[in-house]
Formats: structure tokens, sequence, C-alpha cells
């Protein structure tokens, strides 16, 4: 007996060595191979891909947490539904810059300062049968300006007010915008998926709440929501009346795995095609498993947001920022996969502008600190626990802020009190989270005053009027001049300690082809096939 | 032979307890620093058992966590046989409204699940080393309750104490006498055993993030934290999880142990 | 025999009563936690962004959250009783499906794994004691018991991702599997002592002098060991249905555990509440019954009745 036990430790004390010693035979460091994500063209979508009966199925690494696109939040919200709904216009990406284009819209003509003329493609089809009309696109826009956060944020201006102050219809697949004030962004603005055109008839249905039924998840995109289960899969089928080029892919099958080991090894056993929230310390072992990585240059701009009505002083809140080491961030803790911030918006953005940067300078952070007489305070950093990154990364700062004097305490949050706590109660000292804006203007819009995404309660007159003459600026370079004029004076006004553009990474199996990836964790699914 | 595993269980958990107690001393490193250029290292001769994902000494991390996986086992469990052996014994004798009372709200507690049970002390006291230890003392005191209780009753209802009772001795003294006796034999044992659920409900809160703050080491947190990284780093999530288990069993085997000499104890006595 | 006298009723139906009570408090506790945690399911919608005030206002009206808590709770209560559920704030399926789906999921889980670590108990035991392989099943057991469900359910996740094997998410074999390695230690050691005290019984002597084998004596001996077996299953059963949370959450196993990490995240108080209504029944019943079965087995607690 005293045998057999023994048997027993030795098993066990050799697995734990066994773990040690495996470290060598599990990642082989494989030559570094870059998949160039290839530009997507308004022609190509004429073309026709291959019909196939494939299945294509995608792990997710958050649930969704609606199946009403208006009310979508979520990267999971948009990714999934995102294939259900489009929008008047569509962001693409080529590479290197974003760009935005007519999609339902065939043409389109600003006939003056606030009257804008739309005029939609022919033969568009919602997923019950009926056609789209522009009746349709007025009652989505009206809902999505009445019921949607995003799609109030986009649609208003700094004093709150809707910008459109009516949608003239002309007949079926005409319809003048009016605005009550000259909108620059406003193409941009109906690129985004919470401006989605949903049949007119569902948005009255639901016109004082979400939709709350599967049924009513009527779009006009490739795909068809044909069951959600909750906390688990969603599943889509082909539409095959859709308007545009079919997809090769007739179901789409998203599968929520929050943990990231699951991910992992569901794609790398084959149990998912594709696999969303790839740790970047995971890539070399994926690629030496035969797995692919593409990578694209995010817009989610990972940030310490700083409480300016508790932290009033601008000196202080440089200080934060000279004392973050974030190349070695970006190199160490990322390995690479990130960049780091030069300015307020991701570079993907046309007219986002790259300013001085903050160096990693202790002294220079100490110097600040005392000279505001804020040495040896006390602060809280708020994390939510939906990220386990962020939740690392809090700990890094933590560190950082420690060799200039500020010992900072960190708490963290489930996420929906993370929520309320920082953008409705404002009640923190630091918080970590990544907005991720789908166009420039919508970038700056959270620096607005009394802005429902401005957490730390940043307020600068300054900047809610360059904001506002931005808007009405038609002059294109004068414009670019206002916006980096805007982002300037938020850059050096530190509201939050800018750290660094997260990359997307997403990992996929060789039998797929023909994946692009939209810098805001978007997949584009329209030339994908299994080959 | 049954000697041998028990010394071997009891060598161990003095071995933790001794690392605990002197982490200050024996942790090479402080368990908070981050060094992102050593990140995931495997163990070498400066890093014993390697470097987790920020960089930090996973020794120095282990000792420390050790500390507080048995400070807050050890804290919730002391409240919880405080309480509720107590609050048993008073329900007990003192019957009726009493008694009726206390069950029901420890029967409620019992009934809630534990996440509901942390979820709700992270409401009022915050997370952190006293809201988890909190959390899992309310989780354990409605078992030392419903044990003392019924242990109680017991012996309330054997002869002597109606003899007693008749020969005037106050409820005082009745329940310091025969009361207390029988409640050592049935509530330690328990306790012992409770030990090692402390010790697993610890992790178990951790893991889904209802425990300890960053960059706080736990038992729990680390393995929830370095889980991640097996594909990488497969050492890291491999040493606490050893060492929970290798705790929990022989706390386990203590248990086991210190019943069988304590029955023999009461049966001589 | 009959056991259900006059008396038993009246017993049965105080305790019925009592079941009530701690049923309403439950779900009174329960409510008012999550209903005082902070964030509500405006904020789950919204996310960073905010409604406009009249918008907010429209949803709280709709969603009772303009009333106070207890006025709330009353509200609810009346429609527990009457049968409307309501339905679930974010999928809109009507609560009681949505929760009785569950339900049986979990059930099944729960009676799986009694199944399976009852077979695999009864194995060993008969092994253990028959054929006398004990010592290395008591270090199993041990074994077993050396770390909660969860841990084993990351250990076996951890072990399968390394071997790259596909792992089936959703699937009952998962949390099953968990489960079973978890509780066999248990039920081992439970069963065996139940077993070994069964053997010193004088009718197992009087088997043995008559020449029975050891394996028809074992099966007798479980016979006379089933009932109390089964009292001490009955209540873990429920702890199972209700409290293997952890574990359907690893592995996404849509039961009754991974309804209430969900809803809770998304404050679903409809579901929240019909959630806390069935599992604190459930409990209290099992406990009823469990209680009920202890006397029928025990004739010394019956005669103090």
């Amino acid at each position: 007996m005293n045998r057999k036990f023994l048997y027993l430790v030795i098993l066990i004390i050799i697995a734990v060595l066994a773990s040690y010693v495996s470290e060598s035979f599990l990642t082989r460091r494989g030559a570094s191979i870059t998949i160039t994500v290839p530009t997507t063209s308004t022609t190509v979508y004429l073309l026709s891909n291959p019909m196939q009966n494939a299945t294509l199925r995608i792990a997710l690494s958050t649930d969704i947490s609606t199946i009403d696109i208006h009310y979508a939040t979520g990267v999971a919200d948009f990714e999934v539904l995102g294939n259900v709904y489009e929008s008047l216009f569509r962001i693409t990406y080529n590479g290197s810059k974003l760009a935005y284009i007519p999609w339902l819209v065939k043409e389109f003509k600003q006939l003056n300062d606030t009257a804008w003329l739309f005029v939609l493609r022919n033969g568009i089809m919602f997923q019950n049968g009926e056609r789209l009309t522009a009746y349709d696109v007025k009652a989505s826009l009206e809902r999505s300006m009445r019921l949607s956060g995003i799609g109030k944020q986009l649609l208003t201006d700094g004093k709150g007010r809707p910008i459109i102050s009516d949608i003239v219809i002309i007949n079926d697949t005409a319809f003048i915008i009016m605005l009550r004030e000259p909108f620059t962004p406003l193409i941009e603005h109906l690129a985004h998926l919470s401006t989605a055109i949903m049949p007119r008839d569902i948005a009255l249905k639901y016109w004082n709440g979400p939709i709350n039924s599967t049924q009513d998840v009527i779009g006009t995109g490739p795909f068809m929501l044909e069951s959600y289960e909750k906390g688990s899969r969603a599943v889509l089928k082909r539409f095959d009346g859709y308007w545009g080029r079919k997809p090769a892919i007739q179901n789409l099958v998203y599968l929520i795995l929050p943990d990231a080991n699951a991910r992992i090894s569901a794609i790398l056993s084959g149990s998912v095609d594709i696999a969303t929230g790839v740790s970047p310390d995971m890539v070399n072992t994926l690629r030496a498993q035969g797995i692919e990585v593409y990578r694209v240059t995010g817009v989610r701009l990972v940030l310490v947001a700083i409480n300016c009505l508790r932290i009033p002083d601008v000196r202080v809140r440089q200080a934060l920022n000279y004392a973050i080491n974030r190349s070695a961030i970006v190199k160490e803790l990322m390995d690479g996969y990130a960049q780091v911030a030069m300015g307020i918006a991701s570079p993907v953005f046309p007219g986002a502008a790259v300013l001085e940067p903050y160096n990693y300078n202790v002294s220079k952070a100490r110097e600040l600190i005392e000279e505001a007489g804020f040495a040896g305070k006390k602060l809280m950093l708020l994390v939510s626990t939906r990220s386990p990154k962020d939740v690392q990364l809090a700990q890094v700062v933590q560190q950082y802020l420690k060799a200039v004097g500020v010992d900072v305490e960190i708490v963290q949050m489930e996420h929906t009190a993370f929520l309320k706590r920082v953008f409705i109660d404002h009640d923190f000292d630091l918080a970590i989270y990544g907005p991720s804006p789908s166009s420039l203007y919508y970038a700056l819009t959270y620096w607005r005053t009394n802005a429902s995404l401005n957490g730390p309660q940043y307020s600068n007159p300054e900047v809610d009027m360059l904001l506002d003459r931005i808007a009405r600026e038609v002059n294109e370079s004068k414009r670019l001049e206002l916006y980096r004029d805007v982002q300037e004076v938020i850059w050096r006004d530190a509201p939050a300690m800018w750290l660094y553009f997260e990359d997307v990474v997403v990992a996929a199996r060789p039998s797929v082809k023909g994946l692009q990836i939209l810098p805001f964790q978007k997949l584009v699914l329209d030339s994908v096939y299994i080959g | 032979m049954r000697g041998l595993v028990a010394k071997i269980s009891l060598g161990i958990i003095f071995a933790e307890i001794f690392l605990a107690l002197l982490a200050n001393f024996i942790a090479p490193y402080p368990y908070y620093k981050v060094d992102l250029e050593n990140r995931l290292r495997p163990p070498s001769p400066t890093h014993i058992l390697g470097t987790d994902p920020l960089g930090r000494d996973v020794f120095s991390r282990l000792v420390y966590a050790l500390r507080i996986s048995f400070a807050v086992a050890i804290l919730s469990l002391a409240v919880a046989l405080l309480i509720g052996t107590v609050l048993g014994m008073v329900s007990a004798i003192l019957g009726s409204v009493t008694d009726a009372v206390l069950s029901w709200i420890f029967d409620v507690v019992y009934a809630m699940p534990g996440f509901f049970i942390a979820i709700a002390i992270l409401l009022i006291i915050g997370s952190g080393v006293m809201g988890t230890a909190a959390a899992i003392s309310l989780t354990l005191t409605p078992i030392f309750f419903r044990l003392s209780r019924s242990a109680t009753r017991g012996v309330l209802v054997k002869q002597y104490v109606e003899v007693a009772k008749a020969l005037g001795a106050s409820t005082l003294r009745i329940a310091l006498n025969y009361v207390g006796r029988e409640l050592m034999a049935v509530v330690i044992p328990a306790a012992v055993y409770m030990l090692s659920d402390a010790i697993a409900l610890e992790a178990t809160l951790s893991v889904v993030g209802l425990g300890v703050n960053p960059p706080t080491p736990s038992l729990g947190n680390m393995i929830s934290e370095y889980k991640d990284y097996v594909f990488v780093a497969p050492w890291l999530v491999a040493t606490p999880i050893a060492i929970i288990a290798l705790t929990i069993a022989s706390l386990n085997i203590l248990a086991k142990e210190l019943d069988k000499k304590l029955n023999a104890f009461l049966e001589a006595a | 025999m009959c056991i259900l006298g006059r008396g038993m009723w009246l017993h049965i139906l105080k305790k019925l009563f009592y079941v009530l009570l701690v049923v309403l408090t439950t779900t009174a506790v329960l409510y008012s936690v999550a209903r005082l945690f902070p964030g509500d399911p405006i904020t789950v919608l919204y996310g960073e962004t905010a409604p406009s005030p009249d918008i907010r206002k429209l949803l709280e009206a709709r969603l009772w959250l303009d009333k106070p808590i207890y006025a709330q709770l009353l509200l609810y209560w009346k429609r527990l009783f009457t049968g409307d559920w309501g339905v679930s704030i974010f999928s809109g399926e009507p609560v009681l499906t949505l929760i009785l789906r569950r339900y049986i999921n979990s059930l099944a889980l729960a009676l799986a794994t009694t199944i399976t670590t009852t077979a695999l108990c009864v194995l060993l035991v008969y092994l253990s004691t028959v054929k006398g392989y004990d010592k290395i099943f008591t270090q199993l057991a041990t074994v077993s018991t050396s770390m909660p469900a969860v841990l084993w359910g990351i250990v076996l996740m951890l072990v399968l991702a390394l071997l790259k094997m596909p792992i089936p998410f959703g699937s009952i074999v998962m949390p099953l599997a968990t489960l079973t390695i978890a509780g066999v230690g248990i039920f081992y050691t439970i069963l065996k002592n139940l077993i070994e005290k069964a053997f010193s019984e004088p009718f197992i002597e009087m088997y043995r002098a008559v020449g029975m084998s050891r394996a028809r004596l074992f099966i007798r001996a479980l016979h006379y060991a089933m009932p109390v077996y089964v009292t001490a299953v009955l209540y873990r059963l429920g702890l199972i249905v209700a409290g293997a949370i952890a574990t359907e959450t690893l592995f996404s196993y849509p039961g009754m555990g991974k309804l209430l990490v969900d809803a809770f995240s998304s404050r679903d108080y409809p579901v929240l509440l019909g959630w806390s209504a069935m599992i604190s029944s459930t409990l209290a019943l099992l406990n009823i019954f469990g209680d009920l079965l202890h006397m029928y087995i025990d004739p010394r607690i019956r005669e103090e009745k």
C-alpha cells in the first residue's frame, strides 16, 4: 500500500515536471508570415462566388447582448448582426485607411449646405420578401435617432439636438435628408451599423423598446438569423434573395466561447474555422500548428481615463502620461501586436493626426507631480473583469505609477457594474477601457462636454466649439486643419493616459479563403469560401 | 502504513504554513514586481518556478498566495465556526420562536447559490480579502449551525440532562457541561474537514473572478490567470493546481485521522 | 404498514408551508441583491452610451424599474402564483419556458452524474470489498476529493486542449465527466462505509454461514445500504441542479447554473426571479423528501413522532 501511494505521488510529480520541460516541444519559432489584408474595392462585389453548401463556424469571445441592431454596442453584436443588416453606406478598408462607400444607396448628391439627396438601388429585398423603400429608410433612421445610444451620438449636434430635421420622401427609392445645420460627417455616420435599415413595420412595432423576437430580426444583408441561444450560439443562413454578391457560405455558426483556451483548442482541433479574440501570445503557437493568423491595425484605443473633476490639474494628468513606457508595453505585453498611441484616433482614420508623443520620462513625470503637489496621493483604478488583458494592463500601470510616487489600488468590477460606475456615476479616479469608434468625428465626440461616452467628464469649450466648426466646415483642407487642432487640444489636456491601439488578431484554418478583416474587429465574409 | 500517509500530509501542511508565515523572508522577489522583459520564462536559477505573463516571479507569488489562501480559509472558518456553533446551540436550547426564526434564516442562506452569496457580499463589503473571507464564512455558517443544533438537541433529550434539570442545574450549566463536550466532538472534526472546503471555495471564487483583487495572488486567481497560457507555458498553471490538490488532499487525510483519534478518545472517556 | 396516517399529513402540510416561506424569502433576498447591485438592464442595453431621459423613462416604466424594490417584488410574487412569469428582457422568451428548458437540462445532468457516479462507485466498492483492492481506491478517492469541481473542469479542458482534441462545448459530456470525477471520491467513501456496516449486520453472518458467495453477499449488502445511500445522494442531486454554476459556465452547458450567471450579468430580473423561485423550491422540497425518506428508513425516529 505504501508503494501504491508512493507511485501515485511520483506520478503527480512527474506530471508536474513534464509540464515544465514540455515548453520546448510546444512552440517552434516559425518564420513570421504576415497575411496582408486584400483590398475591398466596390467593383469586386459584382463578381460571383463559388456557391457552396459549406458551414463556416466562428468562435467569438463575448456574447451578443441584443438581437436589435439599433441597440448593438459590443463587438460581438456588430459581428453577428452585421451579417443580417446593412446601412446606407459601408465602411471598407484598403490596408491603410478606412473608406466610406455607398452601399444601399446607388447615388447621392448634396443639394445645398443642409440638404442631401439619396437614391436607393433597385431591387433590394428584405429577408421577409418585402422590397426596400425610402419609407423603410426614414423609419429606421428615425428609430435609430430615437432609441439607439450610438445612433444618437452619431446623429446629434453638440447641444444634443438631432442634426436631421426631416427626411423627405420623394418616391419609393429617393429621399432627401434635411439637416438643421451643415453636418460634414453625415456620410461616414450613415455607414455605421447603428443606423442600419430595417422594415418600416418592424421599426414601428418596436418604436419604444428593443426587438426581442428572432422572427423580427429582418435586414437586407446576405444572411438571415435562424436561431439564437443566449450565451452559446447564433446560427445564420444564407439569404438567397440578397441583392449583392451571394456569399459562398450557406450556414454561419457563431459559437460563444469566452474562455481563451476554448477558442484556441477549438480552432486547433477543427471545431471552428475562424477564431476571434486571439491573444498575441498565442500567435506563434498557432502558426506552428499551421493555423493562419491575420492582423490588422485596430481602431480600439486602450486608455486609462482620468477623472477630470477629481484630478483637475492638467500637469498631473500629463505626468501620468509621461510615467508610462508605452513601447515596452506594446513590445512585450502585446508582443508587438499594437501601435503606440501617437494621437487620439487610430491611424486608419483619414484625418487622424500624429501628435507629439508623451515619451517615457520618469523624471519629468515626477517633477510635474511634485510641482502640482500630488506626490504620495492614492488613486483607485477601476477595471472590468470582462477582458483579462485589461486586468493585466492595470497591474502594469500600477507599477509604472508607483515609480513616480503615485499609489494605485486596483479594483476589478463586473462589467455592467463597471459601466455604471464609470459612465453614469463617474465615480472613479482612473479607469481602463477602450472605445472603438467608427469614424474620426465620432472618436472625437467622446470628448465633448457632457457626452455620454465622456467617462472622465472632460470639458473644454474650445473642443466643443472646434467640433461644431468641423461639422459645418465644407472646405476639406480647412476641415482637416481644424481636425488637427482639436486633436492637439485634447491630446495636451490629457483627460486620459493614451496607451496604444490594439491590433485586431484573428486566426483561421488554412481551408478558409478570401477572409478580410476590418479594423473594428469585424470579419468581412463577402468573399469567403472553404477551399 | 496509515501512519506514513498521515505523516506525509502533516508534513505538507506544515511546510505550507511555514512558507506562508515566512513569505516575506522567503520570497526572493516582491510578488507584484512587473518585469515586462522577462515574461513567461521557464524555470531557471534566477526564477525557480519561472516567470508569469507579467514577468513576476512565480515562486514568490506562490508563497504569498499560500499565505492569502490559508489566511482567508482559516479566518472564514473561524468566524463560521464561532457564529454557527453558538447560534445553533442557542437555537436548540431556547427553542420555539428563536429556534424557528434562526432555522428559517439559515435555511434561506443555505438555499442561496454560492454565486449569489458572493455577489451580495461584494455589494456590502466590496471585493478583496475581507470580502472573500466574508463570503466563504456565510457559505459555511449554516453547516455549523445545523450541526451544532442537532447535536445540542440530541444531548438535551438524553436522560441525564433531565436528571440534572430536576436537580436544579441552571440552563447555562447544562449548556457548558454536557452540550459543550458533545459539540466539540462533533464540530471540531467537521471544522477540519471544512478547512479544505474553505480553501476549495476560495479557489472557486477566484477562478470566476470574485476573489481577491489583483495584484494580490491567491491559488485560485493564479490558476485563473495562468490557464490561458497553457499552450505557451504549461508549467505556470500546473504549479498552483498541484499545490491546491496536495493541500486539500492532505487536509482531508488529516481530518480523517483527527476524527479517528477523537472518536477513540471519546470512547475511552 | 401505512405510515401516512393523519399526523403524517399534518406534518407534511406544515413542512410545505415552511417551504413556501423559504421560497418567498429567498426570492426576496435574491431579487433585492440583484437590484441593489450597480447597473440595470438599461445600462446593459446601452453600454457606454446612454438613452435620452424620455426614452429611459419609457423603458423604466416597461420594466417596472420606476417602482421601489418592495413594490416590484410584490408585483412579481403575484405574477409568480398566477403562472405568469413574464418574459426575458433580452430574448423575449417567456421565462417559464426558458427556465423549464434549462431546468430539465440541469436535471438531466444531475441524474446522469448520479447514475455514472453510483455505477462507478458500486464497481469500485465491489472490487474493494470483495476482491480486496481497497488501498488503491481509497487513494483514488482522495485524489478525487482533492479539487473542487471547477478545477477538475479546468484540468480536463487543459488536458483535452493540449492533446488538440475537440472539446464539445454545450454538450452534457464535459460537465458530466467533470462532476463524476469530482464526486466519485465522496460517494465511494459513503458507499464503502455503508457496505462495511452492512457486512457487520447479523443477517450477513447468517448468509455466510449458509455458504453464499461473496459476490451475492455484496448484492444483499447493497440492497440493505441503498436507502441510506439514496438519502445521502438526494441532497447532492439538488446541489448539482442549483449549483454546478462554475462547471456549466466553463463548458457552456445550457443549464440552470449558466442561466443564473447570464441572467445576472444582463440584469434580466424576471428571469432571476423565476430562477430563484424554481431553485429554492426544489432544494426545500428535496430537503423535505429527504427528511421523510429518512423517517421511513429509520424506525426509531418514526417511533419518536
